[in-house]
């Protein structure tokens, strides 16, 4: 039987980009950059791409090929039985995070529909547009719905012809409409303020701690590092597979992406708001706030505006796609370890992101604490992935399993130091700052993620040789 | 599960996510919500139910009160509430800003005399505090106001009102509306009258003759014929009235449509309790001629220093004495209130008019050439017809008499619709005719201090000199280390008591600087810096001697210019060099490195396939 693999390396890269380039590229990047210093944030943010985001994906990439296995299995197989649920811990916050993004891809497919059937007309409200959306349970639902189905239709068709062929055509689909939109965004009037308030750095802001955390956060978010997918896609490469330029080229592209999708959202944002303290509020918003009301505004004012809206949405829509079968895979792949199908391992999944998505869809409070809460989760998750490379030995590591034969670049003895110094330093800034910060804002928030977090750890650690078991010595585990 | 089920699957969903698709195409209904309120009449249980709710929910503008509980039965002769509806920001305290009244329903089958006030409420209360929105998100702001006209000519009518005004009223005035004075006449009125067709019941619900049954052959008191200024001075005359129509203008006669009420026959003042002779059995008789021997006509009649304190008649209902317990007059009239109203709108229909005093006489008011002025000013947003009372015919104990004889408030009776509309106008017409009178209402709220002013000073029109601002904000982006400029021309600056400049950071409260003068009559002020991503808003405000401020802009501070203060890496050449030197470098780094890795991965797998792996 043939092993249902990506067909070219290209393949690979292209899926992994698509998992990696999602929605955090197109509304919050921009967001960030002019909220935290422009240039600044901008150099923090590429300095964090190589001290956090590729080292990484390098740990990744490696274990994946290394175990062929699913996160899980992977953890199993490095750390044993003991550290099994660090694994599974992994995979549930891919999962959790999964339920309500398919809600957050339900919006972007709605309102292309509204842009592209001419919603987004010259006088319209798009606040009262977007709260209305969002106070009708039934509407929501329903887009989430047709994500999940777009999403199943995908990981159930297996690797080459579901993910890899799907990334295919997106992937460059979702690049080429960005482009354009941020062409246009560039021959609006007051456009050359946007690329200003992207670009020019505001030198103190090199000295203010919270930018320097919210570039590596963003950078750890974008590239989707330390979160599973990467292990996961690596199971699918052919045999003998590069790792280590992989990720440098996945992290370009990624950051390559971002930059198109700032201009397109600046460069809107500050070129056809009446004033800079309005574009400012727009920025001040939030993603959704800044997306669906401000953006949507912005381009009902110009006529060709509602066409622009429409391959924006879309391209989002695409970016969004991308990255929920990653996180529907991350589960797959694991459920396959555990001896089921794809096909039935699919099905189970995407009941499960219907089903349990639905809270998210009917209450956006509910949908904000799950992105409060589970997003954080993934900041352990890196931490976990990195562990496994410190408990190997990080030298070790390395000379096994990056610098292969099959390697195409030379990876030095910085990795190591990354690895085992600077991430857990910066795990551990990143999870205090973050911590603190859900604490100042919402005691309440707090207080739902250590009862959730506690739960989910709790029940893993306590089941950890029953995770063994499913999910690495099966008798009858399918070879992948 | 084979790809032809899935398709089902998919099918059905789309079917089910279809209304999902057909309620996208939100519509942009640029009326006002409350609108749908008003496509047919209330009776007074809805009113009831509205104003309770409006209260509840405004907690912070409105209070409601029940008027009649302050009156001498409690209530209406049918149990009814008279309800007051308070609309000022701080509500419970009394501030020194000018207080106008708005009256509905003194007579019962005038229905859209209290479907005006009740719009005039939602209005205030729905727009207030809404920052200036482009309501029908055309690029303009408030640039088409409720009046009925499409002011800005795009083919639309009042789509875009200015939420500052209604902010800037409610918070530098006093509104009070008592949409429906007259509940019992009303409810017995929609109990007897059809839509589309006159006549109907005037009066309240008195028992006239005390038989324990409402009967319209005998019951019933003219409201408007009930206040004691002049009161049934002209209770013989017959008059005609503008249609030709015979008609008595104040009436003795219970059965009259313009009953003025009972005769007061009480000793308001407490002066006829004279002691008896030692010889007479009781030891207090009652003196005959020391009962009602100052009526209301501000003149003190029995010399006794107090002036008008012992009438000869009015207020002898629930719902005059309402009005009286929240009215302070300028005389010593027993039971009257606390509030002095600036101006007063009492609604009535039909006759498209707008009328001043005096009803009781032909002779004119001191003030005629300022109510003509002021009536007209008003008639440009509704168009109706200003005339005296007395031209219409000659009355006598009407609301305006007493307010404008015994407190000198300055009130205008409306009458809405014409003849055609009737009485009973169809629902069509409820918010036309409510939208086109907003003006009126808003207007005499706002300039209710000039009027003030104009009246006190004996001014012939509402164009008295007052100063006022010439300023453009034209700058709207202030960097962290300059402070901020403001300079304004203030005309007729020698009637400016003071010129002040007002600015808020971020939402903050509003801060006041003394704008100095610099000659030429220019004011300067500066806007100390701030820290850069900061909002500042200001306004300026100028005040004459009398008390009546100016606001530059308008409406402030509801709206106020703005400007937002960035870092100080500016805008100049030199940041823009920084900017393309930064674009060159990142683009450099992120797409030479994407590049580069590309290139080396290409060559690897060109490689790979020729190595034959």
């Amino acid at each position: 039987m043939a092993e249902d693999r990506f067909t070219s390396r290209w393949g690979f890269i292209l899926a992994a980009l698509g998992a990696a380039i999602g929605t955090g590229n197109i509304w919050r990047f921009p967001r960030e950059a002019a909220k935290y210093g422009g240039g600044a944030f901008i150099v923090a943010w590429i300095i964090a791409l190589f001290l956090w985001s590729i080292p990484l994906l390098m740990t990744e990439f490696a274990i994946g090929r290394k175990t062929r296995k699913s996160v899980i299995g992977s953890f199993a197989e490095f750390l044993g039985e003991k550290y099994v649920w660090m694994g599974a811990w992994i995979v549930f916050v891919s999962t959790a995070i999964n339920f309500y993004y398919s809600v957050v891809m339900g919006w972007t497919i709605r309102y292309f529909f509204l842009s592209a059937s001419g919603g987004l007309y010259k006088g319209v409200n798009t606040s009262s547009l977007w709260y209305s959306f969002i106070s009708t349970p039934y509407k929501v639902i329903a887009f989430h719905v047709i994500a999940v189905l777009l999403g199943w239709f995908v990981v159930r068709r297996g690797v080459s012809k579901g993910i890899e062929l799907t990334n295919k055509i997106l992937l460059p689909s979702l690049l080429f409409l960005i482009t354009v939109a941020a062409i246009w965004s560039l021959t609006l009037p007051n456009a050359i303020n946007g690329l200003k308030y992207m670009f020019i750095p505001r030198v103190h802001m090199f000295g203010n701690a919270e930018m320097w955390i919210h570039a590596l956060a963003q950078s750890a978010w974008s590239c989707s590092a330390g979160m599973g997918m990467a292990i996961t896609y690596a199971v699918y490469t052919k045999k003998r597979e590069d790792v280590a330029l992989n990720a440098f080229i996945v992290g370009f592209g990624n950051n390559s992406a971002s930059l198109i999708a700032g201009v397109a959202v600046l460069c809107t944002l500050f070129g056809l708001s009446p004033t800079i303290a309005d574009a400012y509020r727009g920025i001040e918003a939030g993603s959704s706030g800044l997306t669906f009301i401000h953006l949507a505004h912005l381009f009902s004012l110009m006529p060709v505006g509602a066409l622009i809206a429409a391959i924006f949405f879309l391209s989002m829509s695409f970016a969004a796609l991308t990255s929920l079968i990653s996180g529907f895979e991350i589960a797959i792949c694991s459920l396959m370890d555990a001896g089921f199908e794809r096909k039935r391992a699919a099905n189970y999944i995407a009941l499960a992101t219907l089903l349990f998505g639905l809270p998210s869809a009917i209450s956006i409070s509910v949908l904000e604490n799950q992105d409060a809460v589970w997003s954080l989760g993934l900041l352990p998750s890196g931490l976990f992935i990195s562990f496994i490379a410190i408990k190997y030995g990080a030298s070790k590591f390395r000379s096994a399993f990056i610098n292969t034969e099959d390697s195409d670049i030379f990876v030095g003895k910085w990795w190591d130091l990354i690895i085992c110094l600077l991430l857990p330093a910066e795990f551990f800034i990143m999870f205090v700052w973050f911590m603190a910060e859900v604490v100042k804002t919402s005691p309440l928030t707090f207080a739902t993620l250590v009862i959730q977090w506690g739960t989910v750890m709790f029940l893993l650690v306590r089941f950890r040789k029953k995770l063994y078991s499913i999910f690495y010595s099966r008798k009858e585990g399918k070879k992948k | 599960m084979k790809n032809s089920h899935m398709l089902v699957v998919l099918l059905i969903v789309l079917s089910v996510a279809f209304p999902a698709f057909q309620g996208m195409q939100d519509s942009a209904n640029t009326a006002p919500s409350f609108e749908e309120l008003f496509s047919g009449y209330f009776n007074y249980t809805s009113m009831s139910i509205e104003l309770h709710k409006i209260a509840s929910e405004h907690p912070d503008i409105v209070r409601l009160y029940d008027l009649t509980k302050n009156t001498e039965y409690g209530a209406t002769w049918m149990g009814r509430a008279v309800w007051a509806v308070k609309i000022s920001d701080n509500p419970d305290m009394e501030e020194n800003e000018p207080k106008i009244l708005v009256v509905g329903a003194h007579h019962a089958r005038e229905w859209m005399s209290y479907e005006v006030p009740m719009y005039l409420i939602y209005y205030l209360v729905d727009n207030y505090g809404k920052p200036p929105t482009d309501n029908d998100n055309d690029g303009l702001v408030d640039e088409d106001p409720i009046d009925m006209k499409d002011n800005d000519n795009d083919g639309l009518i009042d789509e875009d009102w200015s939420e500052a005004q209604a902010t800037w009223i409610v918070n530098h005035r006093e509104i009070w509306v008592i949409p429906m004075l007259n509940p019992d006449g009303v409810e017995y009125d929609h109990q007897i009258s059809n839509l589309g067709v006159n006549g109907g019941w005037r009066k309240n619900c008195r028992d006239n003759n005390k038989n324990g049954v409402f009967d319209e052959q005998f019951d019933g008191v003219d409201l408007n014929r009930n206040y004691p200024y002049m009161w049934a001075r002209n209770r013989y005359m017959q008059v005609i009235s503008r249609n030709g129509i015979a008609i008595t203008a104040d009436s003795s006669n219970p059965a009259s449509d313009t009953y003025h009420g009972p005769d007061d026959n009480y000793d308001d003042d407490g002066d006829a309790l004279v002691h008896a002779p030692d010889w007479f059995p009781q030891h207090y008789i009652y003196d005959w001629n020391k009962i009602d021997e100052d009526p209301v006509d501000s003149v003190d009649n029995d010399n006794d220093g107090l002036v008008d304190e012992d009438k000869d008649g009015g207020f002898s209902e629930p719902e005059t004495q309402a009005i009286r317990s929240i009215v302070k007059t300028l005389d010593d009239e027993e039971g009257t209130g606390n509030i002095s109203f600036s101006i007063s709108l009492s609604y009535h229909s039909f006759g498209e008019l707008i009328v001043y005093p005096w009803g009781y006489t032909y002779d004119p008011t001191p003030d005629d050439s300022l109510f003509k002025d002021l009536g007209a000013r008003m008639a440009r947003y509704n168009g109706y017809k200003v005339i005296k009372g007395s031209d219409l015919y000659l009355t006598s104990g009407d609301l305006d008499d007493w307010l404008y004889g015994a407190a000198h408030t300055l009130p205008f009776t409306i009458e809405l619709n014409s003849q055609e509309d009737g009485f009973h106008p169809m629902p069509e017409k409820i918010v036309p005719t409510c939208r086109l009178n907003l003006g009126v209402n808003l207007y005499a709220a706002e300039y209710a201090d000039v009027a003030d002013e104009a009246k006190s000073i004996n001014a012939k029109s509402m164009n008295i000199p007052l100063p006022s601002i010439e300023y453009e904000h034209t700058k709207d982006i202030a960097l962290c280390t300059e402070d901020y400029r403001v300079v304004v021309r203030v005309v007729n600056e020698s009637l400016a008591k003071e010129v002040v400049l007002w600015y808020s950071v971020d939402g903050w409260r509003y801060n006041r600087i003394n704008m100095s003068s610099i000659g030429g009559g220019y004011y300067e002020a500066y806007i100390p810096r701030q820290e850069a991503g900061t909002v500042v808003r200001y306004y300026i405000d100028v005040c004459d001697s009398f008390g009546v401020h100016i606001y530059s802009p308008k409406y402030a501070e509801a709206e106020a210019y703005e400007y937002f203060v960035d870092y100080d890496i500016g805008h100049g050449p030199g940041a823009i060099f920084m900017m393309a030197v930064m674009i060159i470098l990142v683009c450099g780094i992120i797409y030479g490195g994407l590049i580069k890795t590309l290139n080396i991965a290409i060559k690897a797998e060109r490689r790979k396939i020729d190595g034959g792996r």
